[in-house]
C-alpha cells in the first residue's frame, strides 16, 4: 500500500462514520419525539380518565338523596411526573384536571361534564394557594389520597374519607340530631351517657337538625374549681351562622371557664350545612381525657391535647 | 476467484454499508409504521371511549337530573338537566321530564350551538346533536298536548317547529276513512281524488271514541262536494256543518269551525245521506295549521317530523350514541286519574344523545337545514289607523291571527290621552291575502282608543309569519273615562269583515295588559277657596258622601312646597256636587304630629247633577305661623306625605287621613323645606329716657324674664349719650326666644340709677 492510500481510507471511514451518526442522530430525534408523544397521550388518557372518573362519582352522588357518600382515590400524579390540580368554577358545570405536558411543559386541561356546580369542599387540599376566588374549588393534589363525597341538604361535600381524625387514628362518626336548634347551655341529654360515678367528663359531638339541615359542633366539659380550657381552633370551613363560647376573630379560640360547682361550660359552633374545624385543645388545662360522642356509640376515646380535626357530612 | 485490490477495498465496504443501512432502514420503517398504527389505535379507541362517555353521562344527566338552576331557561342556565322537579316539595324523580325544559333545551341549542355544547361537553372537542322522538311512535305525538309553565312561543328544531298555542303544545289528531269508516267498495271518490283510492267514509257509521288532550280544536273534514246542507260532523253531540263550503271537482279541504274537547270524545256525523262523503278529518289546536297549503296530497300529517333535532347534526362518520327513555311530566292538573287510581301519562319520549367526530366535517354553519311550512318567518308592519271605521266583527270565519303580546313605546310605556300613542303589537298568523283589524279599548268596549288595518302585500300564500307591528294613536279623554291609574289595554284582532270590539267571541284573538293611562278621563274645571276662619271638626261619611274617589293629586308650582310661598295642587276628583254639597278639602303634612297645612272649601255648583268628574286646583299658603286652624308649626325639611282629605257633611272639616269615617282621601309625596319655626327671633322696639341727673357715659341692656334682673345682657347700638332726655332711641335685640315676653330695662353708667325705658315689654 501506497502512502497516499492510507488517506483515502480514512477520509472513507469518517465520511460513513459521520454520515450514520448523522442519522442516528435524527433517529434518536424522531424516538424522542415519539416517546414525549406517547407520554403526552398517556397524559391524556389519565388525566381525562381522572376527570371522568371524579365527574362519575359526584354525578352518581347527585342523582341520590341525602346522606349516601362515596369515596374515590386521586393518584399522586399524571402521567409524566407532572403535578395537577383538580378544579371546579361556581358558573361552570365542569370539572377540570389541569396539568402540564412532559414534553413542553405547557398546559393541559381536561375536562367532564358534572351534572351539579353546588359543591363544597371541606378537606385539607382546597386551602391551596391556587384557589383564585371564593366560587373556585381547586385542590392541588400532592400525593394520593381519598375524597368522600357526600350529599347533604341538596349540596355535594367533598371530604376526608373519615370525619374524625387524630393523628394517626381516624373514624367515622355519626351525629346526634334533633328537630329544632341545640338549647344554649350545651349541655345535650346524651352527655350522660359518658358520665362517670362522678359525672366528670369533656365531650365532643356533633347535632344536626333535622329541620333545617343545619349542623353543630359541640364541646362541652365539666370543670372543677379554677379550672379553664382552651382550645385553638386551628381550621374552620363552612358557613357558620350562630358561636356561643367561641371567639372568631383574629386567633380563633374556644373558652371554657368554671364558674361554679358541676356547671356545665361549653362552647358551640352552628353552620348552615357541612363543616369541617380542626380543634387543638392545651393539653394541661384540665386533667378529664376528651371523648367524641357517637349516637349509639361506641365513643371514640381521644388523646389529650392533641389535634382532632371533626367534619359533617 | 476474484482477487481484490486495494483500490476496491472501500467499494466493498460500501456495499455491505449500504446493504446493512437498507435493511436497517427497512426495519425502523416497520418498527415506526407499527408505532403509528398501535398510537392511532390507542389514540382513536381512547377517543371513541371518552365519546362514549361523554353520550352515556350526557343523557343520563338529562334524564336524570332536573339542572341547575331548578327551573332554569336557556337565559339562566348553568346545568342542563330535563327532569321536573315540584317546587312544592322540591322531589325530583328520575325519567319524569319537564316539558317547559324539553322546549328550553332545544331553544338553547338553537339560540347558541356552542353555548350548548361548552355547557354539556366541557372542553372537549367533540360536536353533538340531540334527537328527540318518541318511544311508542314514529311521529312526535308524545310530545303534543304538552302543558307548558313558561313557554309560549313556537319552539324550532333544526328540522321542524314544534308548535305551541296558549302554553300548550298543539295536538294533531287524525282520522282516516282509510282506518275508520272505509269503504272498500267506493267507486265514486276514487274519481275524486280520494286518498288511497276508493276508501271514503259511508252513510250511517257509528261514532268513534278518541281521547284528546284539553283544547280548542279547529276542525277540518276532507270532503267531497254534496248538496245535502244538513250534513253534520259532530263532536260530542255539537255539530258542525259539512257542506258549509262547497267545493266543486276534487275531493279538498275545508274548515267546520272549532269546539274544546278534552279527555275521551265521540267524533260521528249526523243528518247524512247516501253519497256523503268524507275521506279526512284533522282536529288540531294549531289554529296555523291548514291543510289546503300544508297536506295537499298525501293523508295523515307529513309536517311533524319523526323527531326533534338540536344541536349539529353530524356530518362525519365517527358517531358515539346514547338513547335514554323517559315520561314527560305534567302538571297534576293536566292528567286523568280515575277514583283515586294513578295518574296516567303516555307521553314517552326518547332523548339520544350523538357525538361525533369525522374528518370530513364541514364547517358548524349548517347550510341544509329543511324548512316546513310553519316556519314562523318575522316581520315588522305598520296598521293604518282609518279613524272612524266601524266595528264590523262578522262570526263564520277561521281565526287566522294570534296575538302575542303587546307595549306602548312612548310616554314610558304609559297611554295618555290627547297625546300620540305608539303601541307595538306581536302577533302571528297570515293575512290571508288581506287586510287584518285591529281595535284597540281601555278597560272595555265602552273606551275604544282607535282600530286599525294591516295588510302585508308580499306575504306567500299559506306562510305564517311573525309580526311586529306598530300602531299609532292619539286617544280622546271623551271616548275613553278612565282615571289616571292602571288599567287594561286591550287589541281584538279580526282577519275577515271588520274589526271586533273587546271581548267579542267572534274576534280571532284577544289580548289584555296592564298600562298606566293618563289624561283620559274629561274633567269639568272647578273653584276652591281658600279657607279662612274657625272650622269644625268630624270626618263622617255617613249623609252627604259627596266625593266618591280622588282620582289624582299633583303638586304645581313651586318645588318643594317652601314656607312664605303659595304652593298650588291639582286635584282630580269624582262626586256629586252641587249648591248642597259644598266640600271641605284639607291639606294634612304627615309629620308627627299631623299639621293642617291649609284647606279650600268648593265653590257651589249648581248647573250639576249626579256623578261628575271635577279638577279644581288648591292654594296652599305655608306659614310656620298659622296652620289651618291658626296655630303656629314647626316642620323638619324633608320629604312627607301629603294627604288630601275631603269632607261635605255640614261643613266641616276632617283632619284625621286615617279616619275610619273619612269620606275621601288621596296622598302624595312632597319635599317641605324652609317650614322650620325658629326658637328665637330678632326684635325691635323705640324707647327714650324721661328725666335723670348726670351724663350718660355707657349704657347696657338688661332682660328679665322671672321678674328678677339676670344676669344677661345685650350691648346698646344706638344708646343716649350726655344728656339726653326725651329722646327717641331704637333697639334690634338678636337671639329672643320666640313666645317669651321680656322686660328689657337699660343702665346707663353716669346715671345714679336704672331707669326704665318705656313700653319696655317686649314679646
Amino acid at each position: 500500500m501506497k502512502p497516499k492510500d492510507r488517506g483515502q481510507a480514512s477520509i472513507e471511514f469518517m465520511t460513513v462514520l459521520g454520515i450514520t451518526l448523522l442519522i442516528f442522530i435524527m433517529l434518536g430525534l424522531y424516538v424522542y419525539q415519539n416517546y414525549v408523544k406517547s407520554a403526552d397521550l398517556k397524559t391524556y388518557i389519565y388525566g381525562q380518565r381522572l376527570s371522568n372518573h371524579i365527574a362519575d362519582s359526584l354525578n352518581t352522588i347527585n342523582t341520590v338523596s341525602d346522606g349516601h357518600s362515596s369515596s374515590f382515590s386521586v393518584p399522586e400524579r399524571l402521567e409524566g411526573s407532572r403535578r395537577y390540580t383538580i378544579n371546579f368554577y361556581g358558573d361552570e358545570s365542569s370539572v377540570f384536571v389541569e396539568g402540564s405536558s412532559l414534553a413542553s411543559g405547557r398546559p393541559l386541561v381536561y375536562s367532564s361534564p358534572i351534572t351539579s356546580v353546588n359543591i363544597r369542599c371541606m378537606i385539607p387540599e382546597c386551602d391551596s394557594i391556587c384557589n383564585k376566588s371564593s366560587d373556585h374549588i381547586c385542590i392541588q393534589v400532592n400525593n394520593t389520597f381519598d375524597i368522600r363525597l357526600s350529599r347533604h341538604a341538596g349540596a355535594i361535600y367533598m371530604m376526608p374519607k373519615y370525619n374524625v381524625l387524630q393523628g394517626e387514628n381516624m373514624f367515622f362518626a355519626v351525629p346526634y340530631y334533633g328537630e329544632g336548634h341545640m338549647d344554649a347551655d350545651v349541655e345535650p341529654p346524651m352527655a350522660y351517657e359518658a358520665a362517670d360515678s362522678q359525672r366528670r367528663w369533656n365531650i365532643i359531638y356533633i347535632y344536626r337538625n333535622l329541620e333545617d339541615e343545619s349542623t353543630t359542633l359541640a364541646i362541652s366539659a365539666n370543670l372543677t374549681n379554677d379550672e379553664r380550657i382552651i382550645i385553638d381552633i386551628k381550621r374552620l370551613m363552612g358557613d357558620v351562622v350562630q358561636t356561643s363560647g367561641v371567639d372568631l376573630l383574629a386567633s380563633p379560640e374556644i373558652h371554657l371557664k368554671h364558674s361554679g360547682d358541676w356547671e356545665v361550660k361549653g362552647a358551640k359552633i352552628r353552620f348552615a350545612g357541612g363543616f369541617m374545624a380542626c380543634l387543638d385543645p392545651y393539653p394541661y388545662m384540665t386533667s378529664q381525657d376528651w371523648t367524641f360522642m357517637v349516637r349509639g356509640g361506641p365513643h371514640i376515646k381521644l388523646e389529650r391535647g392533641e389535634e382532632i380535626c371533626i367534619g359533617y357530612p | 476467484m476474484h482477487r481484490l485490490s486495494i483500490g476496491e477495498r472501500g467499494q466493498m465496504l460500501a456495499w455491505d454499508l449500504i446493504f446493512g443501512v437498507i435493511i436497517f432502514f427497512i426495519a425502523f420503517s416497520l418498527s415506526i409504521q407499527l408505532w403509528e398504527t398501535a398510537y392511532s389505535d390507542i389514540r382513536s379507541g381512547e377517543e371513541e371511549y371518552e365519546m362514549n362517555w361523554l353520550a352515556q353521562t350526557v343523557s343520563d344527566q338529562l334524564v336524570r337530573t332536573p339542572g341547575y338552576p331548578h327551573d332554569w331557561n336557556p337565559s339562566d342556565v348553568v346545568v342542563f338537566g330535563l327532569v321536573e322537579n315540584s317546587h312544592a316539595t322540591q322531589n325530583v324523580e328520575s325519567r319524569i321530564l319537564d316539558p317547559d325544559k324539553i322546549m328550553n333545551l332545544v331553544t338553547a341549542f338553537g339560540n347558541d350551538y356552542t353555548g350548548a355544547r361548552n355547557n354539556l361537553l366541557g372542553s372537549s372537542k367533540f360536536e353533538m346533536y340531540i334527537e328527540i322522538g318518541c318511544a311508542n311512535r314514529t311521529d312526535l305525538g308524545c310530545l303534543q298536548g304538552l302543558r307548558l309553565d313558561s313557554v309560549d312561543k313556537n319552539v324550532r328544531c333544526d328540522n321542524t317547529v314544534i308548535p305551541v298555542s296558549n302554553k300548550r303544545t298543539d295536538s294533531y289528531i287524525w282520522f282516516e276513512a282509510e282506518e275508520i269508516w272505509g269503504n272498500h267498495r267506493d267507486q265514486y271518490c276514487e274519481t275524486k281524488g280520494c286518498s288511497n283510492d276508493n276508501m271514503s267514509m259511508i252513510h250511517g257509521v257509528e261514532p268513534e271514541r278518541f281521547k284528546a288532550d284539553g283544547g280548542t280544536y279547529q276542525i277540518w273534514a276532507r270532503t267531497v262536494e254534496s248538496a245535502n246542507e244538513n250534513a253534520m260532523l259532530t263532536l260530542d253531540g255539537a255539530g258542525h256543518r259539512l257542506y258549509r263550503i262547497n267545493y266543486p271537482g276534487l275531493v279538498t279541504w275545508s274548515w267546520l269551525g272549532q269546539q274544546n274537547i278534552s279527555g275521551h270524545t265521540f267524533i260521528g256525523f249526523s243528518d247524512t245521506v247516501e253519497g256523503d262523503i268524507v275521506d279526512a278529518i284533522l282536529l288540531t289546536t294549531d289554529r296555523f295549521y291548514d291543510p289546503r297549503f300544508d297536506n295537499l296530497e298525501s293523508f295523515g300529517n307529513p309536517n311533524i317530523h319523526g323527531v326533534c333535532i338540536a344541536g349539529a347534526k353530524d356530518k362525519g362518520a365517527h358517531i358515539m350514541s346514547s338513547q335514554k327513555t323517559a315520561i314527560v311530566g305534567q302538571p297534576v292538573g293536566a292528567l286523568e286519574s280515575f277514583m283515586g287510581m294513578q295518574a296516567i301519562n303516555d307521553k314517552v319520549v326518547d332523548i339520544r344523545v350523538v357525538i361525533w367526530e369525522g374528518e370530513d366535517i364541514e364547517p358548524r354553519h349548517l347550510a341544509d337545514q329543511t324548512t316546513t311550512t310553519t316556519t314562523l318567518e318575522d316581520y315588522d308592519l305598520i296598521c293604518v289607523d282609518h279613524g272612524s271605521e266601524q266595528e264590523l266583527c262578522v262570526s263564520f270565519n277561521q281565526k287566522w291571527a294570534e296575538l302575542v303580546n303587546m307595549r306602548i313605546v312612548s310616554a314610558d310605556g304609559k297611554l295618555i290621552c290627547g297625546d300620540s300613542n305608539d303601541i307595538i303589537v306581536e302577533w302571528r298568523g297570515r293575512h290571508a291575502g288581506d287586510e287584518n283589524y285591529f281595535a284597540f279599548f281601555v278597560n272595555g268596549p265602552q273606551g275604544l282608543i282607535g282600530s286599525c288595518t294591516s295588510e302585508n302585500p308580499a306575504e306567500v300564500g299559506g306562510q305564517i309569519y311573525e309580526y311586529n307591528m306598530s300602531c299609532s294613536f292619539i286617544p280622546d279623554a271623551n271616548d275613553i273615562s278612565a282615571p289616571d291609574g292602571v288599567h287594561d289595554l286591550i287589541v281584538t284582532v279580526k282577519d275577515f269583515g271588520g274589526w271586533c270590539n273587546a271581548s267579542d267571541i267572534r274576534a280571532d284573538d284577544e289580548l289584555r295588559t296592564r298600562v298606566g293611562v293618563e289624561s283620559c278621563l274629561a274633567y269639568d274645571v272647578l273653584g276652591c277657596d281658600q279657607y279662612s276662619g274657625s272650622i269644625k271638626l268630624l270626618c263622617d261619611n255617613q249623609y252627604s258622601k259627596a266625593v266618591k274617589a280622588i282620582h289624582s293629586v299633583v303638586l304645581m308650582g313651586a318645588d318643594p312646597m317652601q314656607c312664605g310661598d303659595s304652593s298650588r295642587l291639582l286635584i282630580r276628583w269624582e262626586g256629586t256636587h252641587g249648591d248642597a254639597q259644598q266640600v271641605q278639602w284639607a291639606f294634612i303634612l304627615e309629620d308627627s304630629p299631623r299639621v293642617c297645612l291649609s284647606g279650600c272649601t268648593t265653590v257651589n255648583e249648581t248647573s250639576e247633577d249626579g256623578d261628575m268628574n271635577y279638577e279644581m286646583i288648591c292654594e296652599i299658603d305655608l306659614d310656620y305661623d298659622s296652620d289651618c286652624r291658626g296655630n303656629p308649626y314647626s316642620i323638619d325639611d324633608g320629604e312627607y306625605t301629603l294627604s288630601i282629605v275631603a269632607e261635605s257633611f255640614d261643613r266641616n272639616w276632617c283632619l284625621n287621613p286615617a279616619s275610619d269615617t273619612v269620606e275621601a282621601v288621596a296622598s302624595t309625596s312632597v319635599q317641605v323645606i324652609g317650614c322650620e319655626k325658629p326658637d328665637t327671633e330678632t326684635v325691635n322696639f323705640d324707647y327714650f329716657i324721661g328725666d335723670y341727673g348726670g351724663q350718660v357715659t355707657g349704657a347696657q341692656l338688661w332682660t328679665d324674664i322671672t321678674g328678677a334682673f339676670e344676669d344677661s345682657s345685650a350691648s346698646v347700638s344706638d344708646p343716649p349719650v350726655g344728656h339726653d332726655e326725651n329722646t327717641a332711641h331704637t333697639e334690634t335685640i338678636e337671639d329672643v326666644p320666640i313666645g317669651q315676653c321680656n322686660e328689657w330695662n337699660i343702665w346707663l353708667s353716669g346715671v345714679d340709677d336704672w331707669l326704665n325705658i318705656t313700653d319696655n315689654w317686649v314679646c
